[in-house]
């Protein structure tokens, strides 16, 4: 099993954040009202923290394929928000000896900061979820 | 949104059972996400950022209405398989537990999710939130 797993990174701009809320129908104003977000404990917008957690799964899927997808168990936190243009990068490595294979995953931003944070473990073929 | 009861922390009853939500994996549904990603463009199955999606939206729908300023403080994942392109979900939603912890309210909510028709079990995960009130 692969020792890195193959990164994915996207740039958090305002116009993505507006589709990512259309797609999930999330429009919390803190993630899409500059004028909210600003007045908020946040200070500005931030992004919904799934956004991010897509780059893990594509990071798993990049590396093991799409079928090893259906082994998967995710386990993660939320870190700290991300911020309207922010590169945000989505990766992991695996636990050396782990059985079955565990990665320590997680999404860091454009300074190297976890955003989000956890474990991903391939389970054997046939475990009940 | 509900007109019930406000979902705060002394509402969630452990075990309690807050319905089922269904969510279709059509698509016009899955375009709209890989306009956001288009680097999930495997055919047939459905993007895995996409179940993260389906949780919240069966949680916050089933959990309404919320006070606000809750925040989302993790989420668990446990695949059996994918969802495919066509299929339609229910995502079923329980209160797991809840806890004070220096000071903080935190619940977290356990969801299973199915394939409508066959109700074969997907996918499980269990969301954590800090809840404001």
């Amino acid at each position: 099993m692969q020792a890195q797993l193959t990164p994915s990174t996207k740039r958090v701009d305002f116009d993505t954040i507006l589709k990512y809320a259309a797609v999930t129908n999330d429009y919390n104003p803190i993630h899409v009202d500059k004028e909210f977000a600003a007045k908020s404990p946040m200070g500005g917008i931030i992004a919904h923290g799934t956004m991010s957690v897509a780059l893990i799964w594509q990071a798993l899927k990049n590396t093991l394929g799409v079928q090893a997808l259906n082994r998967i168990l995710l386990e993660i936190k939320f870190v700290q928000p991300v911020r309207i243009d922010d590169d945000v990068t989505g990766g992991g490595e695996l636990r050396p000896g782990s059985e079955p294979p565990v990665y320590d995953v997680w999404v860091r931003n454009a300074k190297g900061q976890d955003v989000i944070k956890g474990t991903a473990t391939v389970k054997p073929v046939g475990t009940p979820a | 949104m509900s007109d019930g009861p406000v979902f705060d922390y002394a509402h969630y009853e452990p075990g309690k059972h807050y319905g089922a939500r269904n969510f279709s994996v059509d698509e016009s549904t899955v375009a709209k996400w890989r306009s956001v990603y288009p680097n999930d463009d495997d055919p047939g199955v459905m993007p895995a950022g996409m179940l993260a999606m389906i949780v919240i939206d069966a949680v916050l729908t089933l959990n309404s209405p919320r006070p606000p300023g809750g925040v989302h403080g993790g989420q668990t994942f446990d695949i059996r398989r994918m969802p495919r392109i066509g299929e339609t979900l229910r995502t079923d939603v329980w209160c797991l537990d809840k806890e004070v912890k220096k000071d903080r309210k935190w619940v977290r909510v356990r969801s299973e999710t199915r394939a409508v028709g066959s109700n074969e079990l997907l996918f499980t995960g269990v969301m954590t939130t800090l809840v404001a009130q």
